[in-house]
C-alpha cells in the first residue's frame, strides 16, 4: 500500500499563546544531510518563535494535509501569511524547514538536485595533485541537493522536516506536473552519481515531509497536480480579537494603539480600494507607530499612511492633500 | 479496510453532483475525504464537514464558492446516524458525536423548506423578489458563478500545444555534448559551451467579433481570450476587435450578375478576388478605440499565427454574400503577412446551415468554439496540413 493511503495522527500542529521564545532545530543547510536518527549539538541551530496566529479552519487544513500526506497549497492576497505558515509549522513541530523560492527560470529538477558540470569540468581540467585522486574524478562533490530532495533524504535517515514551495506559479506551466512522482512516491533518482536512489519508507507516514506551497494564481495550476494537494484559502482575518491577538503575538501595539489601528484597518478595508491594506501592511504600520510611540488619538490622521496604502489613488481617497 | 462503514450518502451525491460541476474529482478523492473522516477530520460540526470537503475537493477559491453553495442543499439526514459509527473506529465515543450536534442545532439551517429550494430557479425566468440582504433566510447567500462551455483550463491545454521553442536571451545552460565535442577535437584545456535557454516564441494574433449577433458570446469569448492571454505561456498575444468583418470594401460587382442578381458562392470569382490589405480594427472591446490593422501586424511581428472569432453570420443564420465576399479578401490580405489562421465559431456547426459561416468554412480552417474545436485549430496553426473544399 503506498504511503499517502496511510493516515498519519502522530503529529499535529496547534497553537500555542505561550510557545517557547526559541528552540533548537536541526540546520537544514547541512551538507551533507546528516545520517542518523539523534544529531550532534553543532548540527542543531537555534530558531527564534515565529509569531503567528493560525486561524482555526488553517490549523485545520495544516493537520489535514499532515494527516493525509498530501501537499498543503495555500491561496490568498498577497500579505496574508501564507509564507510565513510554513516557518510557524516548522518551529512549532521543531523540524527544520527546507526553502524552496521559485523564479521563472526554475525547473522540478532543481528542487531534488542540481548537478555542477561546469565546476567539476574545470576542476578536471587541473593538473593532477602529487598525491591522492586527480581532481574532479568523483561527481559526488558536483551534486547540490534542492529542499525536497533534502526532505527525502532525511526522511530515509529517519528524520522529517517541513518543506516550503514559495510561489509555485512563478515557473513554467509544467513545473508542477513535473513533481508529481517525486511527491507521491518521495523517491528520486541521481542520474550523474549512476542512478543513485534516494527513497522516504514507504511503510512511515510519519516520516513524510510536510510540504507547503504558496499560490498567487497569477497561472493556474494543473489539475494533476492541483487534485493531489489540500486546498486553503487564507482569508484575511475578519474578526477584530483575532486580529489584535496577532498585533500582540508580534509583540507590538500595546496601550490601545493595537486596537485603534484594526479599526482604522478595517474601516480602510471597507472602502473599495484598489489594494487594500493586509496583514503584512498592518504589522508594518503598528511596528513603526509603536516605534515612535504614537498615541492612539492620532491615528484618525493616518500618519504614516504610506506603511498602509500603496497605490497613489487609493492615497488620494483616504487623505485628501490639505494644500488643496 | 472493507468492513469499514462508508461515508454517508449525501456526500457521495455532493460528490457527484461536483463532478457533473466539472470538478476533478476521482476515486482517489473519494478515499482521501474517506480518510480523513476515518481519522476524525470534520466530524465535530456540519461547518467542519463542510471545511473538510472544501480542503480536499476544491482546487481555486470558485470551486470553494460552488462547494459552499452546493453543500447545504444537500440532504444532511443521515449526517447524525452514520456520525457514531464512523467515529467508532477513530476511538470517539458516541458521546463524543452528541455535544457535537447539540453545538450545532443553534446554527442549523432553516426548516426544510428552505433547504429544498433549487437555487437554480432564481436564476432562469422571472425573478422572485429577493430578500433584501441579498441571501435567503438562513444566512446563505447567493452564489451566481458563470460556467462556460469550455473551462480555463481546458483552454490553456489547448493553445499551450502552440509552441515554438528557440533558444534566445543569454547563454546560461551548459551544452555538454558540445563541451566534450570540443575538449575532445582539440585536447586541449577548453572554456565549457553554453548556450541559451529555450522559450516559447509563438505569437498570437487575436481578432474577435464584437456587438450584433455576437453579443450573447462576449462573456464567453473573453473569457476565452483572457485565458491564451493570461496563462497559455505565448510569447505575445495580441486582441483586436471588429465588427461583422475586420475590412470592408472588396468590389461588390464580382459577386453580381449584370441583371442584378448575386450569386451564391463565390466559387467562380475566388482567384479573382483582390486582397485586402488594411482594415479597421479596435483596441477595445467596445470598439471604441480605433486602430488600423497594420499597426496590429506590426506589433504580432513576423511569423506569427492569426485567430478569428466569430459567428460569420451564423447566430442569426443569415446569408451574406458581400460579408462573405469581404471576409474572403481580407483572409487573403491577412495571409499576405501571417502564414496560418484559423477561425474558431461560437455557434455550434449544425447551425452553420445556410448561413455566412456555412461557405466560409469551404475556404477557411473553421471550428467551433469547443475543446475539441480548440485543438483543431491550434493543430493548422502549428502547421498541420488542413482540407479545406475551395482554399481562399
Amino acid at each position: 500500500m503506498p504511503s499517502r493511503h496511510q493516515v498519519d495522527l502522530s503529529t499535529r500542529f496547534t497553537y500555542h499563546k505561550r510557545e517557547r521564545a526559541s528552540r533548537a532545530i536541526e540546520k537544514p543547510d547541512l551538507d551533507p544531510v546528516p545520517e542518523g536518527m539523534e544529531l550532534a549539538r553543532n548540527q542543531m541551530a537555534k530558531v527564534v518563535r515565529e509569531p503567528y496566529v493560525p486561524s482555526k479552519p488553517l490549523e485545520d487544513a495544516v493537520n489535514l494535509a499532515i494527516a493525509l500526506g498530501r501537499p498543503l497549497l495555500l491561496q490568498g492576497d498577497p500579505g496574508a501569511g501564507k509564507t510565513r505558515l510554513a516557518h510557524a509549522v516548522a518551529y512549532s513541530l521543531g523540524l527544520p524547514l527546507e526553502e524552496c523560492y521559485i523564479k521563472s527560470t526554475s525547473r522540478a529538477q532543481d528542487l531534488l538536485y542540481t548537478y555542477d558540470a561546469v565546476s567539476r569540468l574545470y576542476d578536471v581540467q587541473l593538473p593532477p595533485p602529487q598525491h591522492g585522486a586527480p581532481t574532479g574524478s568523483s561527481p559526488e562533490p558536483y551534486v547540490h541537493y534542492g529542499g525536497l530532495g533534502r526532505a527525502i533524504i532525511r526522511a530515509s535517515y529517519g528524520r522529517r522536516s517541513v518543506v516550503l514551495i514559495d510561489e509555485i506559479d512563478k515557473a513554467d506551466l509544467d513545473f508542477p506536473n513535473d513533481l508529481l512522482r517525486e511527491l507521491d512516491g518521495l523517491e528520486f533518482e541521481v542520474r550523474e552519481l549512476g542512478g543513485k536512489l534516494w527513497r522516504a519508507a514507504k511503510d512511515r507516514p510519519d516520516l513524510r515531509p510536510i510540504v507547503i506551497v504558496t499560490h498567487n494564481e497569477e497561472k493556474p495550476l494543473p489539475g494533476a497536480f492541483l487534485r493531489r494537494c489540500v486546498y486553503h484559502f487564507v482569508e484575511f482575518p475578519k474578526d477584530k480579537t483575532f486580529l489584535e491577538d496577532v498585533l500582540a503575538a508580534h509583540g507590538v501595539g500595546g496601550d490601545g494603539l493595537g486596537a485603534r489601528a484594526v479599526d482604522v484597518l478595517l474601516t480602510l478595508r471597507k472602502l473599495e480600494l484598489q489594494k487594500r491594506p493586509g496583514l503584512s501592511e498592518l504589522l508594518d504600520w503598528v511596528g513603526y507607530l509603536d516605534a515612535v510611540s504614537t498615541d492612539p488619538e492620532a491615528l484618525a490622521d493616518l500618519p504614516y499612511a504610506g506603511a498602509l496604502i500603496k497605490n497613489a489613488d487609493d492615497l488620494k481617497r483616504v487623505k485628501p492633500d490639505p494644500a488643496r | 479496510m472493507s468492513r469499514l462503514p462508508a461515508p454517508p450518502a449525501f456526500l457521495w451525491e455532493l460528490f457527484q453532483d461536483l463532478r457533473r460541476r466539472q470538478f476533478l474529482l476521482g476515486p482517489d478523492d473519494w478515499t482521501a475525504l474517506w480518510l480523513a473522516l476515518r481519522a476524525g477530520f470534520g466530524l465535530e460540526s456540519r461547518r467542519a464537514l463542510l471545511e473538510l470537503c472544501v480542503s480536499l475537493w476544491a482546487t481555486s477559491q470558485r470551486e470553494a464558492e460552488v462547494l459552499r453553495s452546493r453543500f447545504p442543499l444537500m440532504e444532511l439526514a443521515d449526517w447524525d446516524v452514520a456520525e457514531p459509527a464512523l467515529a467508532a473506529p477513530a476511538a470517539v465515543g458516541a458521546d463524543a458525536g452528541d455535544p457535537g450536534a447539540v453545538q450545532d442545532a443553534p446554527a442549523a439551517p432553516p426548516p426544510p423548506a428552505v433547504t429544498e429550494m433549487p437555487v437554480d430557479v432564481v436564476v432562469g425566468g422571472s425573478l422572485p423578489p429577493l430578500p433584501s440582504s441579498g441571501s435567503l433566510p438562513g444566512g446563505r447567500p447567493f452564489v451566481f458563478l458563470p460556467q462556460f462551455p469550455v473551462s480555463e483550463r481546458e483552454v490553456v491545454q489547448s493553445w499551450r500545444r502552440l509552441r515554438k521553442p528557440v533558444r534566445a536571451g543569454p547563454a546560461t545552460e551548459l551544452d555538454v555534448s558540445a563541451t566534450i565535442d570540443r575538449r575532445t577535437r582539440s585536447g586541449v584545456v577548453s572554456p565549457p559551451v553554453l548556450v541559451p535557454r529555450r522559450l516559447n516564441t509563438s505569437r498570437l494574433l487575436i481578432l474577435v467579433d464584437r456587438q450584433g449577433s455576437m453579443a450573447p458570446y462576449h462573456r464567453f469569448v473573453d473569457e476565452v481570450c483572457g485565458a491564451i492571454d493570461r496563462a497559455a505561456g505565448l510569447n505575445e498575444v495580441v486582441i483586436r476587435y471588429f465588427h461583422d468583418v475586420p475590412a470592408e470594401g472588396a468590389p461588390a460587382e464580382l459577386v453580381r450578375s449584370p441583371t442584378g442578381a448575386f450569386a451564391r458562392t463565390l466559387d467562380d470569382v475566388l482567384p479573382s478576388i483582390e486582397p485586402l490589405a488594411d482594415g479597421l480594427v479596435f483596441r477595445d472591446g467596445a470598439c471604441t478605440e480605433p486602430a488600423s490593422m497594420a499597426e496590429a501586424l506590426r506589433e504580432l511581428g513576423p511569423g506569427g499565427a492569426a485567430l478569428l472569432v466569430s459567428d460569420a453570420g451564423a447566430a442569426r443564420g443569415s446569408f451574406d454574400i458581400v460579408r462573405l465576399l469581404d471576409t474572403v479578401a481580407f483572409l487573403k490580405g491577412l495571409r499576405q503577412h501571417v502564414p496560418v489562421h484559423a477561425w474558431l465559431n461560437p455557434v455550434p456547426p449544425h447551425a452553420w446551415k445556410g448561413s455566412t459561416a456555412a461557405q466560409l468554412a469551404r475556404h477557411s480552417p473553421m471550428f467551433p468554439l469547443t475543446v475539441r474545436g480548440m485543438h483543431a485549430a491550434v493543430d493548422v496553426l502549428r502547421g498541420h496540413p488542413v482540407t479545406l473544399e475551395r482554399p481562399a
